[in-house]
């Protein structure tokens, strides 16, 4: 099997490298890229980012919940219900959005975890905040110490921060080969890297990852196509990707937290460990939930733009979960002012699970015609 | 009446519309004998309106602030306070005018699904028919949709903007998800409120002005608390909504005389249908009390007269509401932390922030305590069709207030600002439906 296919294979919950794991140690499901996985790394306790990825169903979901909730919701409620998350010793959630926040009181009240924790995660980033933001993580810490009877120190946070650091690094230097004019790497396989990279243990993946990136320096590149950014809410479905590419584009750089919302900025080895992690993980690429200058709508346009130079795209596509609330408005802001400065774009509403693609393939379409 | 200068179109409808409504208001809802509905409220709203236009002449700053945020802060810094959802529920209430701004929102790209509280302003905004804030202060709740289309105005505006983060936790001690946390860090955000008014707009702050503004406010809450106890009388001693009305009375003028006013009259009156033990159905339309609702989630804004059908058609009196159950307490006044500490609280409690800002046990647990203190037979959610968030937990309320309490719940969606997606005949026709078969 090739690294590539062992990253494909790593998609579905549990994967093998979740199900070994469990023989001995425990396993946390966490839902959102603002909470951080060195905590449970210290603890000794896989950290996966929890989806409803291969789930196909909403039924027992749309009873508890409703059509005005985002399918992502729905979805991932439904799989809890069947019993399909089952294998999880505990779940951290924190207030990512209303719909996962509504999700996930569905999920405790209707299917109790092993173990829950709920971080209450500001949506500012000045000094009150970080402080509110550390003192979240301290509690956390408490409460994961107290229920799995594990004692995390400073020296295992350090520990986990050096592991941590070192997949985004190499999560950069993906990234990086996309920056070139023939791309090594086409977005679809990013996506399936991305969605391992938070599927299996760290130790298990960085090799893989390291063989994958010497494995890539003897392929060649895809020139010559229209150069694609994909913003909005998360996709952690390669097969999303694969539809974009396949009407003969690339897609070379992304804004979403299954992308480089997950890995940019390193935790600083120089801090004592949480209040290092504190700073990252709130002065993170921030997601549109965040509305303080220090994370707000124009630093999040900031970071885009300097993405759209890096990367030398040619056109944006904005992809939002249907009833997403957070990214409607973003994207309503982004379209106006990527507009203003020439780049093209295209925004795209969708639903969870690849479904009704005949209207995303011909606008996509168009919008690929409109680049060439 | 004071002659105002017609420049926002958006606010001068409103203004027109109430205007009328004052000149009406000494012949409806009363008896050969007596008034029945606080006809202050008119007056008091329309006022709010008109100064703006004063403010503007008086070249005071104008402060945007959602309604999670108590004007007394507005007011003590001598700037003029703009609710945004006071605006756009003001215009939904009276006539048609608002779906002209929705409509020009989503040309313009603003999705449907988002919340209309927001995209009638910004439909406004973007047929510049309303004024332009200097400034804006909101607070993260109760919603995505306040969170992200706040940004949004601020984006357009390009103004000196002021957030508080809302911590998800409750605060009081009582309360099984106590977190000792969250007054301290709440109360430094609201503290951050006047440096922040001062360095963008030279705004002083006054800790003498605070304090009188908040005494007028103490005087209004003790008063508010005062008619939530006497609703709790059988028969309701005031008639449905008017909880809702003493609600939008807080939001834009608590911390002022006129406030107070009508809080007292509202008191009186209620107090007074108490001693006598009879109710606003008896004297208006002889006619007994034979439901008791508790309307759990915000009103109906273009269907207001519904809540007056309910009571003539089928004895159904709105006991309380999400907005009217307002539990915001005198704040201590004794030191300026101390003040601090109260309006933190009082953001944390104020109507549909408390019940929506934190888990769905806050909702749950509003509902449980509404139902019991006010005796209520039935509960009704119309769900906005704009809020996410209530409607992921709409059935698990529904299920656990039946399962603790026996009281059923009728759960329908609609527009609350918009008649077009939901007709008034389709709610109409599901609450006849409920009344009359289920209940």
């Amino acid at each position: 099997m090739s690294i590539l296919d062992k990253m494909f294979e790593a998609y579905q919950l549990p994967n093998s490298w979740i199900t070994e794991w469990k023989e001995t140690k425990k396993v946390v499901g966490y839902l959102c890229s603002y909470v951080p996985e060195e905590i449970f790394y210290a603890a000794n306790l896989l950290p996966i980012r929890v989806t409803a990825r291969g789930h196909n169903e909403s039924t027992l979901a749309d009873a508890c919940m409703s059509h005005l909730n985002c399918p992502f919701a729905r979805y991932l409620l439904d799989m809890v219900l069947n019993g399909k998350l089952d294998f999880l010793d505990g779940i951290i959630a924190y207030n990512s959005c209303d719909h996962v926040r509504r999700m996930f009181d569905n999920w405790r009240l209707r299917h109790e975890p092993p173990f829950y924790h709920f971080l209450s995660i500001p949506h500012r980033t000045d000094a009150l905040a970080m402080r509110w933001f550390r003192g979240e993580l301290v509690s956390l810490i408490k409460h994961l110490e107290s229920h799995f009877q594990v004692t995390i120190s400073e020296a295992d946070l350090t520990n986990a921060i050096k592991v941590l650091n070192n997949t985004r690094d190499l999560l950069t230097a993906l990234y990086d080969l996309r920056k070139e004019e023939s791309p090594k790497i086409k977005g679809y396989e990013v996506a399936a890297v991305m969605t391992a990279s938070m599927s299996m243990p760290k130790d298990e993946f960085n090799p893989l990852l390291t063989e994958l990136l010497e494995e890539l320096k003897g392929r060649d590149g895809y020139g010559g196509l229209p150069r694609i950014m994909v913003v909005g809410s998360l996709v952690d479905n390669p097969e999303y990707i694969k539809i974009i590419e396949d009407l003969g584009s690339i897609v070379v750089a992304d804004s979403h937290c299954f992308g480089s919302k997950y890995f940019m900025n390193n935790v600083k080895e120089d801090q004592a460990p949480l209040d290092a992690l504190t700073e990252r993980y709130l002065l993170k690429s921030p997601c549109p939930r965040m509305l303080d200058e220090g994370a707000g709508h124009d630093v999040r346009l900031e970071l885009i733009k300097q993405m759209i130079k890096d990367y030398y795209v040619d056109g944006v596509v904005f992809e939002r979960m249907s009833m997403c609330d957070l990214w409607s408005g973003e994207i309503y802001m982004l379209q106006k002012e990527l507009k203003e400065l020439g780049v093209p774009t295209l925004a795209l509403e969708r639903d969870y699970i690849i479904s009704g693609i005949g209207q995303m393939k011909t606008r996509s379409q168009a919008f690929i015609e409109v680049l060439r | 009446m004071v002659e105002v200068e017609k420049k926002y179109p958006m606010w001068d409808t409103i203004i027109g519309y109430l205007d009328k409504m004052e000149e009406l208001f000494s012949t409806m809802m009363q008896t050969d004998t007596e008034q029945i509905v606080n006809p202050q409220f008119i007056r008091i709203l329309n006022n709010y309106l008109k100064n703006l236009y004063k403010a503007e002449a008086e070249g005071k700053t104008k402060l945007m602030y959602n309604f999670c945020i108590p004007p007394e802060v507005i007011y003590a810094l001598d700037a003029y306070p703009m609710c945004q959802e006071i605006g756009s529920v003001a215009l939904s209430i009276v006539g048609k005018q608002q779906v002209k701004y929705i409509d020009l929102a989503e040309e313009n790209g603003i999705p449907p699904e988002q919340c209309n509280a927001q995209k009638v302003w910004i439909g406004a905004i973007m047929a510049n028919e309303v004024a332009k804030p200097d400034g804006i202060v909101y607070a993260s709740q109760p919603c995505d949709s306040t969170n992200i289309l706040y940004q949004v105005i601020q984006n357009w505006y390009k103004i000196p903007t002021y957030t508080l983060d809302v911590p998800y936790w409750a605060h009081d001690p009582e309360s099984t998800y106590y977190d000792e946390r969250t007054v301290p860090y709440f109360a430094e955000q609201v503290k951050g409120i006047f440096p922040w008014a001062e360095k963008n707009f030279g705004l002083k702050y006054d800790p003498e002005k605070l304090t009188e503004v908040m005494k007028l406010s103490n005087q209004a809450r003790e008063i508010t608390l005062d008619i939530n106890e006497l609703m709790t009388a059988v028969p309701a001693p005031l008639p449905s909504m008017t909880t809702f009305s003493t609600y939008v009375t807080l939001t834009s003028a608590a911390g002022t005389q006129d406030c107070v006013d009508y809080c007292q009259w509202t008191r009186d009156k209620a107090a007074d249908m108490v001693r006598r033990k009879t109710s606003p159905l008896r004297e208006m339309y002889q006619i007994e009390e034979k439901f008791r609702v508790v309307w759990i989630y915000i009103p109906i804004f273009w269907e207001l007269l519904m809540y007056d059908w309910m009571e003539r058609k089928f004895g159904a009196v709105t006991v309380m509401d999400l907005m009217g159950y307002n539990l915001a307490q005198p704040v201590d006044l004794s030191s300026e932390d101390s003040m601090f500490e109260g309006l933190a609280k009082t953001i944390l409690d104020i109507p549909m922030g408390a019940q929506s800002r934190g888990p769905a046990e806050y909702y749950l647990d509003y509902l449980f305590n509404i139902v019991k203190k006010y005796k209520a037979d039935c509960a009704i959610y119309g769900g906005h069709m704009g809020c996410k968030h209530s409607w992921g937990i709409a059935n698990l309320l529904k299920d656990e207030l039946y399962k603790q309490t026996g009281v059923p719940t009728l759960l329908f969606e609609v527009d609350t600002m918009d008649p077009r997606k939901i007709s008034s005949k389709v709610v109409r026709e599901k609450i006849k439906t409920f009344f009359t078969e289920l209940m």
